[in-house]
């Protein structure tokens, strides 16, 4: 999976193993990667730039995914974010907010990360059909 | 002194409370006292010589008439006698008497004298007794819970029917003389003797005690005893009365309530450990794949042991899957389902080696209402337990069915069979023969399949294989009533 115009993807969960390890991956796929640690840092960094791909887990200290993504949309509506959770269940209502509120899909921990690029490569794809995702971002 | 005698006979005759009549031999009334006229509301002035047959309702005058023959005429006197007597009014009342015969001073009959006593009070408290005693045996042969009474020595004196089923004897008269020691343990009989023996020392009831019983066909019966102390006029104690009840369904709504308690305490742990768990396996997996990216292996050895972490992570990943499905047991969300596409995604998820061949037979299905993600999990679990059942390879058959009512789905295996001893615990909480695994896979299957007002049930023989069966209702109607859910949903709603 190859990368070229290095596609920016925004982390954002408390958990500092589940972040790190997503760091490493994508960035040596590849993407530009920027970590947030809670609901609050994110909306910082989606203020200072947009990205292509949000991950974003639900269940935060502060404020929680759906909160956070839905600040986010009203900062950037083009923003695409995947939401994350461990509590398939427990979370549905979440879940079920997030996308009434066109959150792009919910992915359940432990995940393949081989699934979560495929999205990210289909993000991307849907954004820029011929590869020029820039066009659509301003 | 004939005078004197004669006046204390008239002063006693008119003060005595009792009625007191002479006839002479045709049974004309000659004279009555006023206690007589009184009785019959007549005068006495009316009642002389009247016919005293008259006086006697039609029923009785056979009665008088044999006793006349038999008694009066023949030795002087009658034995005391009941009857009844027609009032002035016409209404009837009772009477207690007795005649004898008048001579004149030849010794000829002249005729004859009565003592009269109105029994009307007397036998109203007859019948009003008879009547409780009635209705006491009514109750007693009627109420369902054990009623017996004893005398100071703890002797059965009187019991009922619920008891004698109790003591397992057919008529309630059999246990009369008898004593709890010929029917119970010699410890319940000690026990209870000592418990009577204090109630008739010391006059206090025994309330509510609850015992354990066995009864004669061997099952363990709980009782509520209660044994108050009998009394009589003076206030002794002369026996007591005691009632069983029988609570046993009650002890054991009570211990699954406590069961059910303990489930949900155990579901909320394992909830709570369950999530936890999840979160590192995922960074694990992430690691996992991480290495693998990076690490370009030469001989293959580190590849495989990044293959065996994965797999471990993931094995464990679906114990803690069974472990929420079971401490959440959410009701099914019903969808409009095929089912044979459920069995389709399940099979294609499962992993299934090569030395495993998978036949499936789908049989024409109705459109039903079901709980997909719920029937995928029961599926996956199943065809996995298969799976592991045939480390040497095998087939597993996936047939479909519809009858009547119903639609089966039966999974065949050609596996290592199930040891008869352990078929009725498969599908209980925390029961497993495997090394990885605890045990909640199928019991979450039964579960979901009751749920779905369904059942699961397995035959399986040693060496040969194991089948599986799921059956589960036609149901067009999406808006059933949920009503049926098992009753052990403690954690329903629950995050």
């Amino acid at each position: 999976m190859k990368i070229e115009n290095k596609a920016s993807v925004l982390i954002v969960d408390d958990d500092v193993g589940m972040n790190e390890t997503l760091y490493d991956i994508l960035t040596d796929l590849g993407y530009r990667v920027e970590v947030a640690k809670n609901g609050f840092e994110a909306m910082e960094k989606v203020r200072a730039q947009a990205f292509d791909v949000i991950l974003m887990d639900i269940k935060m200290p502060g404020i929680n995914g759906v909160e956070t993504y839905k600040e986010i949309k009203r900062m950037r509506p083009e923003a695409t974010v995947i939401m994350m959770t461990a509590y398939r269940q427990e979370m549905q209502e979440l879940v079920e907010e997030a996308v009434r509120n066109n959150a792009y899909t919910c992915i359940y921990k432990p995940f393949d990360i081989e699934k979560v690029l495929r999205l990210i490569e289909e993000i991307l794809a849907r954004k820029t059909p011929n590869r020029k995702h820039k066009k659509e971002m301003n | 002194m004939v005078e004197d005698a004669a006046e204390r006979y008239r002063v006693l005759c008119e003060t005595i409370t009792d009625g007191i009549v002479s006839i002479d031999m045709d049974g004309r009334l000659v004279e009555c006292n006023q206690a007589f006229a009184d009785m019959l509301g007549y005068s006495r002035e009316e009642l002389k010589h009247s016919a005293y047959r008259e006086l006697t309702p039609e029923q009785w005058r056979e009665t008088d008439d044999n006793i006349l023959k038999e008694q009066i005429m023949k030795r002087g006197y009658s034995d005391e006698y009941e009857k009844e007597y027609i009032r002035k009014d016409g209404n009837l009342f009772p009477v207690s008497l007795r005649a004898w015969l008048i001579r004149d001073e030849a010794g000829r009959p002249k005729g004859m004298r009565a003592i009269i006593r109105n029994i009307t009070e007397r036998k109203k408290m007859e019948n009003e007794r008879g009547n409780e005693r009635d209705l006491l045996q009514a109750l007693m042969d009627n109420i369902p819970d054990a009623i017996y009474f004893k005398d100071v020595n703890s002797r059965f004196t009187r019991t009922n029917l619920a008891h004698a089923e109790m003591i397992g004897v057919n008529d309630p008269k059999a246990a009369i003389g008898k004593t709890d020691l010929d029917y119970y343990s010699e410890e319940f009989a000690r026990e209870a003797y000592a418990d009577e023996k204090k109630i008739v020392k010391t006059g206090t009831p025994l309330i509510n005690k609850v015992e354990k019983i066995r009864r004669p066909n061997g099952y363990a019966q709980w009782v509520s005893a209660t044994k108050v102390p009998i009394k009589d006029e003076e206030g002794k104690i002369v026996g007591i009365v005691g009632i069983s009840r029988d609570i046993t369904e009650l002890k054991r709504l009570q211990e699954e309530l406590l069961k059910s308690e303990r489930l949900a305490a155990i579901g909320q742990l394992a909830s709570a450990v369950g999530h936890e768990i999840r979160n590192p396996l995922g960074v694990i997996k992430n690691s996992v794949y991480f290495l693998g990216l990076r690490l370009k292996d030469t001989d293959g050895k580190v590849t495989k042991h990044l293959r065996i972490i994965e797999k471990e992570v993931n094995s464990a990943n679906l114990i803690v899957g069974d472990l929420l499905d079971f401490a959440r047991r959410k009701p099914p969300v019903l969808q409009e389902t095929d089912l044979n596409e459920i069995l389709r995604t399940a099979a294609s998820d499962s992993f299934i080696p090569g030395n495993i061949k998978l036949a499936m037979k789908p049989g024409e299905m109705p459109r039903m209402f079901l709980d997909q993600e719920q029937l995928r999990r029961v599926f996956l679990n199943i065809i996995l337990n298969a799976v592991q059942a045939m480390p040497d390879g095998g087939k597993l058959t996936i047939q479909t069915s519809k009858h009547d009512d119903s639609v089966r789905i039966e999974f065949t295996d050609t596996g290592v069979g199930i040891p008869e001893e352990n078929l009725p615990k498969l599908f209980t909480p925390l029961f497993s023969t495997k090394a990885k695994g605890i045990g909640l896979g199928l019991t979450v299957c039964k579960q979901i399949i009751e749920a779905h007002d369904g059942n699961i049930t397995v035959k399986s023989k040693v060496g040969e294989g194991s089948t599986f069966t799921i059956e589960l209702p036609i149901r067009t109607d999406e808006a059933r009533e949920r009503s049926t859910l098992p009753a052990e949903l403690p954690l329903e709603g629950r995050c």
